[in-house]
Protein backbone atom coordinates (compact mmCIF):
# COMPACT_ATOMS: atom_id res chain seq x y z
CA UNK A 1 0.00 0.00 0.00
CA UNK A 2 1.62 3.59 -0.83
CA UNK A 3 2.30 5.79 1.30
CA UNK A 4 -0.16 8.69 1.32
CA UNK A 5 3.37 10.54 3.00
CA UNK A 6 5.54 9.73 -0.53
CA UNK A 7 6.78 12.78 -2.16
CA UNK A 8 4.96 13.96 -5.79
CA UNK A 9 8.65 14.39 -6.91
CA UNK A 10 8.88 10.38 -7.10
CA UNK A 11 9.19 9.02 -10.31
CA UNK A 12 5.97 8.56 -13.00
CA UNK A 13 5.33 5.36 -12.11
CA UNK A 14 5.87 5.94 -7.90
CA UNK A 15 2.12 6.63 -6.53
CA UNK A 16 1.22 9.66 -6.46
CA UNK A 17 -0.05 11.25 -2.84
CA UNK A 18 -3.73 12.29 -2.94
CA UNK A 19 -3.60 15.42 -1.00
CA UNK A 20 -7.42 14.73 -0.52
CA UNK A 21 -6.67 11.38 0.43
CA UNK A 22 -4.11 12.57 3.09
CA UNK A 23 -6.31 15.49 4.58
CA UNK A 24 -8.85 12.89 4.41
CA UNK A 25 -6.79 10.31 6.59
CA UNK A 26 -6.00 12.76 9.17
CA UNK A 27 -8.99 14.60 9.72
CA UNK A 28 -10.35 10.52 10.32
CA UNK A 29 -7.40 10.13 13.11
CA UNK A 30 -7.92 13.42 14.71
CA UNK A 31 -11.85 12.71 14.94
CA UNK A 32 -10.64 9.43 16.56
CA UNK A 33 -8.94 10.91 19.04
CA UNK A 34 -11.09 10.69 22.19
CA UNK A 35 -11.97 14.29 23.89
CA UNK A 36 -12.16 14.49 28.34
CA UNK A 37 -15.09 16.13 29.60
CA UNK A 38 -13.39 18.33 31.97
CA UNK A 39 -15.18 19.38 35.51
CA UNK A 40 -13.21 21.81 37.49
CA UNK A 41 -13.51 23.37 40.97
CA UNK A 42 -15.10 26.09 42.18
CA UNK A 43 -15.89 27.12 45.52
CA UNK A 44 -19.61 28.43 45.78
CA UNK A 45 -21.07 26.04 43.37
CA UNK A 46 -22.16 23.58 46.29
CA UNK A 47 -21.28 19.71 45.98
CA UNK A 48 -24.87 18.39 46.15
CA UNK A 49 -25.97 20.35 43.18
CA UNK A 50 -22.72 19.19 41.25
CA UNK A 51 -23.64 15.48 42.36
CA UNK A 52 -27.27 15.78 40.96
CA UNK A 53 -25.89 17.49 37.86
CA UNK A 54 -23.68 14.28 37.10
CA UNK A 55 -26.66 12.35 38.05
CA UNK A 56 -28.98 14.29 35.41
CA UNK A 57 -26.72 15.06 32.96
CA UNK A 58 -24.59 11.41 32.21
CA UNK A 59 -26.89 9.39 34.08
CA UNK A 60 -24.43 8.41 36.81
CA UNK A 61 -25.72 6.73 39.63
CA UNK A 62 -25.42 8.50 42.85
CA UNK A 63 -22.19 6.86 44.18
CA UNK A 64 -20.26 7.34 41.13
CA UNK A 65 -21.56 11.01 40.66
CA UNK A 66 -20.33 11.33 44.47
CA UNK A 67 -17.11 10.14 43.24
CA UNK A 68 -16.75 12.70 40.54
CA UNK A 69 -18.16 15.71 43.11
CA UNK A 70 -14.99 14.80 45.59
CA UNK A 71 -12.63 14.30 43.11
CA UNK A 72 -13.31 17.85 41.78
CA UNK A 73 -13.68 19.30 45.44
CA UNK A 74 -10.17 17.28 46.57
CA UNK A 75 -7.60 17.62 43.35
CA UNK A 76 -9.35 20.79 41.61
CA UNK A 77 -11.00 18.22 38.46
CA UNK A 78 -12.24 15.79 37.23
CA UNK A 79 -12.46 13.61 34.04
CA UNK A 80 -16.05 13.01 33.97
CA UNK A 81 -16.78 11.40 30.75
CA UNK A 82 -14.36 10.47 27.60
CA UNK A 83 -15.35 9.64 24.09
CA UNK A 84 -16.08 11.31 20.37
CA UNK A 85 -15.86 14.95 20.45
CA UNK A 86 -19.08 15.94 19.50
CA UNK A 87 -20.72 14.14 22.21
CA UNK A 88 -18.06 15.91 24.46
CA UNK A 89 -18.71 19.17 22.71
CA UNK A 90 -22.37 18.10 23.97
CA UNK A 91 -21.61 17.33 27.29
CA UNK A 92 -19.71 20.41 28.02
CA UNK A 93 -22.58 22.25 26.87
CA UNK A 94 -25.17 21.02 28.75
CA UNK A 95 -22.76 21.23 31.97
CA UNK A 96 -22.24 25.02 30.99
CA UNK A 97 -26.19 25.28 30.72
CA UNK A 98 -25.60 24.34 35.21
CA UNK A 99 -23.01 26.60 35.28
CA UNK A 100 -20.51 24.14 35.96
CA UNK A 101 -16.95 24.88 34.74
CA UNK A 102 -16.40 22.20 32.40
CA UNK A 103 -13.97 22.07 29.50
CA UNK A 104 -13.00 19.52 27.10
CA UNK A 105 -9.40 17.91 25.82
CA UNK A 106 -7.90 15.59 24.32
CA UNK A 107 -7.35 12.15 25.97
CA UNK A 108 -4.01 11.85 25.93
CA UNK B 1 -39.90 30.30 57.88
CA UNK B 2 -41.74 27.28 57.48
CA UNK B 3 -42.05 25.17 54.06
CA UNK B 4 -44.42 22.15 53.34
CA UNK B 5 -45.40 20.47 49.66
CA UNK B 6 -49.15 21.07 48.56
CA UNK B 7 -50.48 18.45 46.14
CA UNK B 8 -53.71 19.85 45.27
CA UNK B 9 -53.76 19.75 41.84
CA UNK B 10 -50.43 20.66 40.63
CA UNK B 11 -47.51 20.31 43.37
CA UNK B 12 -46.56 23.53 44.62
CA UNK B 13 -43.71 24.19 47.41
CA UNK B 14 -45.23 26.45 49.94
CA UNK B 15 -43.02 28.90 52.39
CA UNK B 16 -45.43 29.97 55.25
CA UNK B 17 -44.43 32.41 57.67
CA UNK B 18 -41.77 34.26 55.52
CA UNK B 19 -39.35 36.66 57.70
CA UNK B 20 -39.89 39.89 55.75
CA UNK B 21 -36.41 40.54 55.32
CA UNK B 22 -36.58 37.07 53.77
CA UNK B 23 -38.96 38.15 51.38
CA UNK B 24 -37.42 41.01 50.38
CA UNK B 25 -33.94 38.88 49.87
CA UNK B 26 -35.76 36.57 47.35
CA UNK B 27 -36.87 39.97 45.49
CA UNK B 28 -33.14 40.77 44.86
CA UNK B 29 -32.86 36.91 43.21
CA UNK B 30 -33.73 38.65 39.47
CA UNK B 31 -31.32 41.37 39.50
CA UNK B 32 -28.69 39.19 41.29
CA UNK B 33 -28.52 36.74 38.78
CA UNK B 34 -28.07 39.31 35.96
CA UNK B 35 -24.06 39.65 35.12
CA UNK B 36 -24.91 43.59 33.50
CA UNK B 37 -21.39 44.81 32.41
CA UNK B 38 -19.41 42.38 35.67
CA UNK B 39 -16.44 41.33 33.14
CA UNK B 40 -15.76 38.59 35.91
CA UNK B 41 -19.46 37.35 36.49
CA UNK B 42 -19.96 37.25 32.67
CA UNK B 43 -16.64 35.29 32.71
CA UNK B 44 -17.62 32.89 35.41
CA UNK B 45 -21.06 32.30 33.82
CA UNK B 46 -20.04 32.04 30.63
CA UNK B 47 -16.46 30.10 30.86
CA UNK B 48 -14.02 28.64 28.18
CA UNK B 49 -15.33 25.11 26.66
CA UNK B 50 -11.66 24.14 26.07
CA UNK B 51 -8.85 23.55 28.04
CA UNK B 52 -5.47 25.98 28.00
CA UNK B 53 -3.21 23.51 26.64
CA UNK B 54 -6.02 23.32 23.15
CA UNK B 55 -5.61 24.73 20.39
CA UNK B 56 -8.92 25.96 20.37
CA UNK B 57 -9.19 29.68 19.14
CA UNK B 58 -11.57 28.62 16.55
CA UNK B 59 -14.00 26.53 18.31
CA UNK B 60 -14.24 29.08 21.04
CA UNK B 61 -15.32 31.86 18.61
CA UNK B 62 -17.74 29.30 17.26
CA UNK B 63 -18.87 28.77 20.73
CA UNK B 64 -19.40 32.39 21.53
CA UNK B 65 -21.21 32.22 18.41
CA UNK B 66 -23.81 29.36 18.21
CA UNK B 67 -23.64 27.75 21.46
CA UNK B 68 -23.51 30.93 24.33
CA UNK B 69 -26.45 32.65 22.90
CA UNK B 70 -28.54 29.70 23.67
CA UNK B 71 -27.25 29.09 26.90
CA UNK B 72 -27.86 33.11 27.76
CA UNK B 73 -31.86 32.26 26.38
CA UNK B 74 -31.84 29.55 28.75
CA UNK B 75 -30.86 31.30 31.71
CA UNK B 76 -32.87 34.62 30.37
CA UNK B 77 -36.14 32.15 30.20
CA UNK B 78 -35.71 30.65 33.81
CA UNK B 79 -35.36 34.65 35.22
CA UNK B 80 -38.57 35.19 33.60
CA UNK B 81 -40.44 32.54 35.03
CA UNK B 82 -38.34 33.11 38.53
CA UNK B 83 -39.66 36.91 37.70
CA UNK B 84 -43.50 35.66 37.25
CA UNK B 85 -43.68 33.82 40.48
CA UNK B 86 -41.83 36.48 42.57
CA UNK B 87 -45.08 38.61 41.27
CA UNK B 88 -47.26 36.42 43.54
CA UNK B 89 -44.93 37.44 46.50
CA UNK B 90 -47.07 40.19 48.90
CA UNK B 91 -45.10 43.30 49.47
CA UNK B 92 -43.17 43.54 52.51
CA UNK B 93 -43.56 46.87 54.12
CA UNK B 94 -40.66 48.33 56.07
CA UNK B 95 -38.11 46.02 54.45
CA UNK B 96 -36.28 48.25 51.89
CA UNK B 97 -32.67 48.73 52.24
CA UNK B 98 -32.28 51.90 54.42
CA UNK B 99 -27.99 53.01 53.93
CA UNK B 100 -26.67 55.27 56.06
CA UNK B 101 -23.08 55.76 55.43
CA UNK B 102 -21.75 52.04 54.07
CA UNK B 103 -24.14 50.23 56.07
CA UNK B 104 -27.42 49.09 55.78
CA UNK B 105 -30.09 49.12 58.10
CA UNK B 106 -32.92 47.09 58.80
CA UNK B 107 -36.05 47.37 61.48
CA UNK B 108 -35.55 44.33 63.98
CA UNK B 109 -39.38 43.35 63.20
CA UNK B 110 -38.04 41.99 59.42
CA UNK B 111 -36.22 38.87 61.08
CA UNK B 112 -39.23 38.30 63.01
CA UNK B 113 -41.79 35.23 61.64
CA UNK B 114 -44.02 36.78 59.38
CA UNK B 115 -47.50 36.74 57.57
CA UNK B 116 -45.94 36.18 54.31
CA UNK B 117 -47.00 33.21 52.39
CA UNK B 118 -45.69 31.94 48.81
CA UNK B 119 -46.36 29.52 46.77
CA UNK B 120 -44.02 28.29 43.65
CA UNK B 121 -45.49 25.32 41.38
CA UNK B 122 -42.82 22.17 41.65
CA UNK B 123 -43.14 22.44 37.70
CA UNK B 124 -41.03 25.67 38.26
CA UNK B 125 -38.44 24.02 40.08
CA UNK B 126 -35.47 23.54 37.37
CA UNK B 127 -35.69 27.23 36.62
CA UNK B 128 -35.50 28.49 40.27
CA UNK B 129 -32.56 26.06 41.05
CA UNK B 130 -31.21 27.40 37.66
CA UNK B 131 -31.53 31.22 38.93
CA UNK B 132 -30.45 30.60 42.40
CA UNK B 133 -26.81 29.23 41.22
CA UNK B 134 -26.74 32.30 38.88
CA UNK B 135 -27.36 34.40 41.61
CA UNK B 136 -24.91 32.84 44.09
CA UNK B 137 -21.88 32.62 41.08
CA UNK B 138 -22.86 36.33 39.91
CA UNK B 139 -22.93 37.67 43.31
CA UNK B 140 -19.25 35.83 44.27
CA UNK B 141 -17.70 36.65 41.15
CA UNK B 142 -18.52 40.45 41.51
CA UNK B 143 -17.34 40.45 45.39
CA UNK B 144 -14.23 37.95 44.15
CA UNK B 145 -15.31 35.53 47.27
CA UNK B 146 -13.41 32.41 47.28
CA UNK B 147 -13.17 29.52 49.19
CA UNK B 148 -12.10 31.13 52.57
CA UNK B 149 -15.18 33.92 52.27
CA UNK B 150 -17.80 30.99 51.54
CA UNK B 151 -16.25 29.70 55.40
CA UNK B 152 -17.20 32.64 57.02
CA UNK B 153 -20.11 32.95 59.52
CA UNK B 154 -23.01 34.20 58.02
CA UNK B 155 -23.22 37.65 58.29
CA UNK B 156 -26.18 39.71 60.21
CA UNK B 157 -27.15 43.05 60.08
CA UNK B 158 -26.14 45.75 60.17
CA UNK B 159 -24.45 44.99 57.12
CA UNK B 160 -21.96 46.33 54.81
CA UNK B 161 -22.87 45.72 51.24
CA UNK B 162 -20.19 42.98 50.85
CA UNK B 163 -22.19 41.51 53.76
CA UNK B 164 -25.62 41.67 52.42
CA UNK B 165 -24.20 39.93 48.82
CA UNK B 166 -22.18 37.23 51.18
CA UNK B 167 -25.68 36.74 53.16
CA UNK B 168 -27.31 36.52 50.07
CA UNK B 169 -24.80 33.79 48.68
CA UNK B 170 -25.59 31.84 51.72
CA UNK B 171 -29.11 32.47 51.55
CA UNK B 172 -29.91 31.55 48.26
CA UNK B 173 -27.89 28.32 48.56
CA UNK B 174 -30.59 27.66 51.56
CA UNK B 175 -33.46 27.83 49.11
CA UNK B 176 -31.10 25.24 46.64
CA UNK B 177 -31.15 23.00 49.37
CA UNK B 178 -34.71 22.98 50.33
CA UNK B 179 -35.37 22.52 46.18
CA UNK B 180 -32.63 19.74 46.26
CA UNK B 181 -34.29 17.79 48.82
CA UNK B 182 -38.04 18.15 47.58
CA UNK B 183 -36.74 17.12 43.77
CA UNK B 184 -35.41 14.07 45.90
CA UNK B 185 -31.31 15.06 45.65
CA UNK B 186 -30.15 15.75 49.01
Amino acid sequence: MPSIHQPSSAGPEAPVADPDVKQKEETSAAADVPWNVVVHNDPITKMNYVTMIFQRVFGYSKDRAERHMKEVHHRGRSVVWSGAREKAEFYVQQLHVHQLLATMERAL
Amino acid sequence: MKVRREEKGQSTLVFEEMEPFFVEMLRHLPGDSDPGDSAAARKRLYSDPIGPAEDGDDFKEDWQEFVQPEIRDLFRSAREMVVEDLAGLPKAAGTELRREKDTILFDPAAFAPGAFLFKIPMRHAEAWLSVLNQARLVLAARRGFDEAAMDEEWPFPPFSERDLDLFKVHFFDLIQQIFLREMGYE
